[in-house]
């Protein structure tokens, strides 16, 4: 089976190196043509760039004369993310320990009624929650968004976090009562410690979603102040539209965090993914 | 012994009120916000002021509106070569990768790296490659191909095909890794004990791979369907819903007439059909394939 050089296996080798050169393309034309002219990225799309100029990116950062701030928004989806996977872990494991320990039918009720949450699609239920957080003035705010977050992703972190409880000997927290530490502590200091495995889990796929969603950073934050990269790239392509290096250095600018994460952490992400559970 | 788990899975020692603040937050937007949204589709809702309930109207007059009309085929014409498709490559790809040794890893982070980027970013270059003046019809000339140039994403019999490719292109990478898993999980002998009775490369992928990969097939089809049905980013970075509209999927649409159009009522009910349609297609699948899988082993 593994006779490495054959012309067989010669010729497959090129056909995947095609195959990669043609799927590549797309990050070849974005990384070329931000650092061209933007009359250069019309009569020199394919080339390299002739001479490289950095004024797209310079552009972009200082604002596009768009208005359209790109460290803020770069800022605002940090935030974003951030605040929403601290409340998502911290009250997501906390009702999985609580539905793992908990056995009966009330429990496996809720187990079922989360696993719902993640299959029924979560559009219908936006527009209730705009208006309502519109209404408490949390619309076109960092925080508003923050709570959307944690109740849209809660069933899914929930859902992760139970089977693993579920799966812990009870015998840790035996020993630990044994010892008088009460039911947080031993929550805090042996239990969810074991659960490290399953924590990166959630915050990278939970990550993934927020990071990248778009739906609802439109919705509840265009044209505010704490617009996101996604909607920042919206906005700025309808109105600069055909000025692909800005456009495209803003992409990259947009893109990069996430993919530095990749680079650390890409086998965890592909195991997360092919199990097939998405927020 | 027994009597103590017993009291232990009884769950005296973890308080109960320690799942609150994750069951408010999934009621709320599981539950309570998705039916009142529910209850919007069957109003006259305009985002401020009174409102009334006038039963089926928006869903008449979405079946009588030619650009509802199109949004809701969109939705299927994206979503069904889309699943196909990106079954069709990530299994291509996975079986590719399965005996490479070298590159096998850099080729997989490269393949799966459209996956975890903002798609509102990355589908600018494709609007860029489809671009009347663009990289696509520049290629065409070149290749004495001119009569094939059009206005890629302005052309409405294009349009919704090229926002089809750049969804492939971004998630089978996806599918990729869900097949490699599948992969992974046969074990060689199988195909040793195969190769020693003389099947062919063909036979054994038939019956040893093909099989064996259901699991993989099951949770590749949930994923993609649900992927496809729910499109929103590509079509807003792409099309926009243009021309004249023609270019929306449900998701856009309900998005084009709640915030753009202030139909609050009206973009409810198109949210209404779009989750009817995801939730019923992915029970059903769940349930289709799982019986497949069961009935190939």
């Amino acid at each position: 089976m593994n006779r490495r050089y054959t012309y067989k296996s010669f010729l497959r080798g090129v056909l995947m190196v095609l195959i990669t050169i043609v799927f590549a393309i797309p990050f070849y034309l974005i990384i070329t043509n931000s650092l061209k002219t933007t009359s250069e990225t019309y009569s020199n799309p394919f080339g390299l760039p002739k001479q490289i100029v950095v004024d797209a990116f310079r552009q972009t950062l200082s604002g596009a004369g768009q208005n359209a701030n790109f460290i803020a928004g770069l800022g605002n989806s940090l935030a974003i993310t951030a605040g929403s996977i601290v409340l998502l872990i911290i009250f997501g494991s906390l009702a999985a320990y609580c539905l793992a320990r908990h056995a009966g039918k009330l429990s496996n009720l809720l187990y079922m009624f989360f696993l719902i949450g993640i299959i029924i699609p979560s559009q219908l239920g936006i527009l209730p929650m705009y208006i309502v957080l519109r209404r408490v003035g949390l619309a076109g705010n960092i925080l508003g968004c923050i709570i959307l977050y944690t109740c849209k992703q809660m069933p899914f972190t929930i859902f992760l976090y139970t089977g693993f409880f579920r799966a812990l000997p009870i015998g840790y927290e035996e020993a630990a009562a044994v010892d008088g530490s009460n039911w947080f502590q031993t929550f805090w200091r042996i239990i969810l410690p074991q659960m490290n495995i399953i924590t990166g889990t959630a915050v990278l796929m939970n990550t993934l979603y927020i990071w990248n969603d778009t739906f609802d950073q439109l919705v509840f934050l265009s044209g505010s102040k704490a617009s996101t990269l996604p909607v920042l790239i919206y906005n700025l392509t309808i109105a600069i539209t055909a000025r692909w290096n800005e456009i495209f250095a803003a992409v990259i600018i947009s893109l990069l965090p996430i993919i530095i994460l990749y680079l650390f952490t890409q086998k965890a992400m592909m195991t997360s993914m092919a199990g097939g559970l998405k927020g | 012994m027994t009597s103590k788990k017993k009291k232990w899975k009884g769950g005296v020692q973890v308080p109960w009120y320690i799942i609150i603040p994750g069951l408010v937050c999934s009621l709320t937007a599981h539950f309570i916000a998705p039916i009142r949204g529910a209850m919007y589709a069957f109003t006259d809702f305009k985002g401020v002021g009174e409102y009334n309930y006038i039963g089926f109207t928006n869903f008449i007059n979405i079946f009588k509106s030619k650009a509802d009309v199109a949004a809701i085929l969109n939705t299927f014409k994206i979503a069904v070569p889309f699943v196909i498709l990106t079954l069709f490559f990530g299994l291509l790809l996975a079986l590719a990768l399965k005996d490479v040794i070298k590159s096998r890893n850099i080729l997989r982070a490269i393949y799966f790296s459209p996956v975890v980027m903002i798609p509102m970013a990355v589908s600018q270059v494709w609007k860029f490659i489809f671009d009347y003046d663009g990289p696509l019809n520049i290629l065409l000339n070149h290749l004495g191909l001119s009569e094939l140039t059009t206005n890629w994403l302005g052309n409405l019999d294009t349009a919704i095909w090229c926002v089809l490719v750049v969804l492939v292109w971004q998630n089978m990478g996806y599918t990729m890794v869900i097949f490699n898993a599948g992969l992974e999980s046969i074990p060689t002998d199988l195909y040793e004990a195969a190769a020693i009775d003389g099947a062919s490369s063909w036979k054994r992928f038939r019956h040893i791979t093909l099989p064996l990969l259901a699991p993989s097939f099951t949770i590749a089809v949930v994923m993609m369907t649900i992927t496809g049905l729910r499109v929103f980013d590509q079509i807003m970075s792409l099309t926009g819903g243009g021309p004249v509209n023609m270019t929306h999927t449900l998701a856009s649409d309900f998005y084009y007439q709640t915030w753009n159009k202030f139909r609050y009522g009206y973009g409810s009910a198109l949210a209404l059909i779009l989750t009817a349609l995801i939730s019923v297609i992915g029970i059903l699948q769940v349930v289709v394939l799982q019986k497949k899988e069961d009935s190939v082993r």
